[in-house]
C-alpha cells in the first residue's frame, strides 16, 4: 500500500452506523465482514467530524482542525496521518487513490 | 489539542449504544442480502410511544419467510454464533434463533414468525411489511412494524406466558399509550384479524373496548396458544410429547422429561451453579415442579388429546 502524505484524499465510506456521546462516538462499519464497533473520543471526535464523504487532503483536513483548535497545522498533521491510517485500517474511510 | 485516538470497545461498548449498533447492523446485513426484516419491540416502540423507553438486552428481528438461514449464515459470518438451545417439546414451534458475540453485550434474536399471529405465516409478514414504518437507528435507516401492529407484538409478547413470565401488567399500560396515541379500537381490531390475532390478543382487546366473542370452535393453533399460556414450566409440552408418542416411546419421554440431560438441563437453566451439587439441585427442583404442575396440566392436556382424537376421526 502507498505511504500516507499530506496530499493523500481521504473521505468517510458509506454505511457506517454512529452513535453519539458526550465527547464521544462509536462507530461500526457496516460493510466490513466483521461486526466490531470502534469508540473515537477526545479531539478524534474533531478530527472524525471534519473528515467528510467527499474527498479531502489530509493536508485540507490538518487544516480545518487547526482552525477549530485555533493551532500551527504543521504540529498536527503528524497525529492526524496516524490516525486516519487506523481508521483506514479497520474500513471507516477510503482512500482516493485506492477508491 | 491532544493525540486523537480510537479505541476498539471489546467491553466497555454501553448496553443502549450496543442496541442501537447492533439494530443498525443486523437490519443493514439483511437489505444488503435482500432480505426483508422487521425490527420488533426494542427502542422503536419507545419512539412509537407503545411503551416507556427502557434498557433491551436484545434486538428483535422478525426475518421475512423462507430467509432465516441465509441471514443467520451471514451473521455467523461476522462473529455472532448461535445460543445453545435444549432440543426439549414446545407446545409453540420455536419462534426465533438466539445469536450472541463475544464482543457485544446484547443478543439478536432472529424470529422467523411471531408467536400469536395465528393467520398464514407468509401473509402475515406481507401484511406487517406493507404496513411497515421507517426509522434512523444511529444513522441507518431501519424498518418496523407501524403502530398498531407493533401494538399488537408487544400485546402478544405479554399474553404469551402470562402464568410463567407475569407480564400482563404491561397490558394495561399498553392499552392506556394506545389510546393516548389515539389508535382506535377499529385499526386494532382490523389489523388483529388480518394477522390472526383476534382471539390470541383477545384479553388485550377486550380490555382496548373492542367485544371479542371466544371462539368455539378453536384452531390446533390457538388451542395450543391457550395451553402454552398457562404453562409455568414444560411440564405441559413434555406431557403433550409423550401423549402423542407411541407406547414403546412414552417411558423414555417421561425419564427425559424428569432428568434431562445435564447440558439441556443447562441450557434450560443457566442459572445452575457449576459442578453436580448445581445439576443435582437442578433436577431435584425440576421434578419438584413437575409434580406441582402436573394435576392441572395433566386434565389440560388430556382434554386437548381427546379434541385431537374427537376431530381425527371426524375427519
Amino acid at each position: 500500500m502507498t505511504a500516507w502524505a499530506r496530499d493523500t484524499m481521504v473521505r468517510r465510506r458509506e454505511n457506517i452506523a454512529i452513535v453519539t456521546r458526550t465527547n464521544q462516538l462509536v462507530v461500526l462499519a457496516l460493510d466490513q465482514p466483521s461486526c466490531e464497533p470502534f469508540s473515537i473520543s477526545g479531539s478524534g471526535v474533531d478530527v472524525w467530524q471534519s473528515i467528510e464523504s467527499s474527498f479531502q487532503s489530509i493536508s485540507d483536513l490538518s487544516n480545518r482542525i487547526s482552525r477549530i483548535a485555533h493551532i500551527d497545522p504543521r504540529s498536527i498533521e503528524g497525529d492526524i496521518i496516524n490516525f486516519v491510517s487506523v481508521l483506514f485500517s479497520k474500513g471507516l474511510i477510503e482512500r482516493g487513490d485506492e477508491a | 489539542m491532544g493525540v486523537p485516538h480510537l479505541t476498539e470497545r471489546k467491553t466497555a461498548l454501553h448496553q443502549r449504544d450496543a442496541i442501537n449498533l447492533a439494530t443498525a447492523w443486523v437490519s443493514y446485513r439483511a437489505a444488503r442480502l435482500g432480505i426483508r426484516a422487521l425490527i420488533l419491540k426494542g427502542p422503536i416502540a419507545s419512539r412509537q410511544r407503545l411503551r416507556a423507553e427502557k434498557l433491551s438486552t436484545d434486538v428483535d428481528i422478525l426475518v421475512e419467510p423462507g430467509q432465516m438461514k441465509r441471514l443467520i449464515d451471514e451473521l455467523q459470518v461476522a462473529g455472532w454464533q448461535e445460543r445453545f438451545s435444549p432440543a426439549i417439546p414446545w407446545l409453540i414451534e420455536l419462534h426465533s434463533i438466539t445469536l450472541i458475540h463475544a464482543n457485544w453485550p446484547v443478543d439478536i434474536d432472529a424470529h422467523h414468525y411471531w408467536p400469536g399471529f395465528l393467520g398464514d405465516r407468509r401473509a402475515v409478514f406481507d401484511d406487517l411489511w406493507n404496513a411497515r414504518s421507517s426509522h434512523q437507528i444511529a444513522g441507518v435507516t431501519i424498518f418496523a412494524p407501524d403502530r398498531v401492529s407493533n401494538c399488537l407484538v408487544l400485546a402478544l409478547h405479554a399474553l404469551r406466558r402470562p402464568a410463567a413470565e407475569g407480564r400482563l401488567d404491561e397490558i394495561p399500560t399498553l392499552v392506556d399509550a394506545a389510546k393516548r396515541e389515539g389508535i382506535t379500537v377499529h385499526e386494532l381490531t382490523f389489523r388483529a384479524r388480518a394477522l390472526g390475532a383476534t382471539q390470541t390478543a383477545r384479553p388485550f382487546l377486550q380490555r382496548f373496548g373492542a367485544e371479542i366473542p371466544a371462539e368455539m370452535s378453536p384452531s390446533d393453533d390457538l388451542r395450543l396458544w391457550n395451553l402454552n399460556a398457562n404453562s409455568r414450566g414444560h411440564t405441559r409440552a413434555w406431557l403433550l410429547a409423550v401423549a402423542r408418542a407411541p407406547w414403546q416411546r412414552k417411558p423414555a419421554l417421561l425419564f427425559r422429561a424428569a432428568l434431562p440431560r445435564p447440558t439441556e438441563l443447562r441450557g434450560l437453566h443457566p442459572e445452575l451453579e457449576a459442578g453436580w451439587l448445581g445439576l443435582i439441585r437442578g433436577w431435584a427442583r425440576r421434578i419438584a415442579n413437575g409434580f406441582r404442575e402436573i394435576p392441572g396440566a395433566f386434565s389440560e392436556v388430556s382434554r386437548f388429546a381427546t379434541i385431537n382424537r374427537t376431530r381425527g376421526r371426524k375427519r
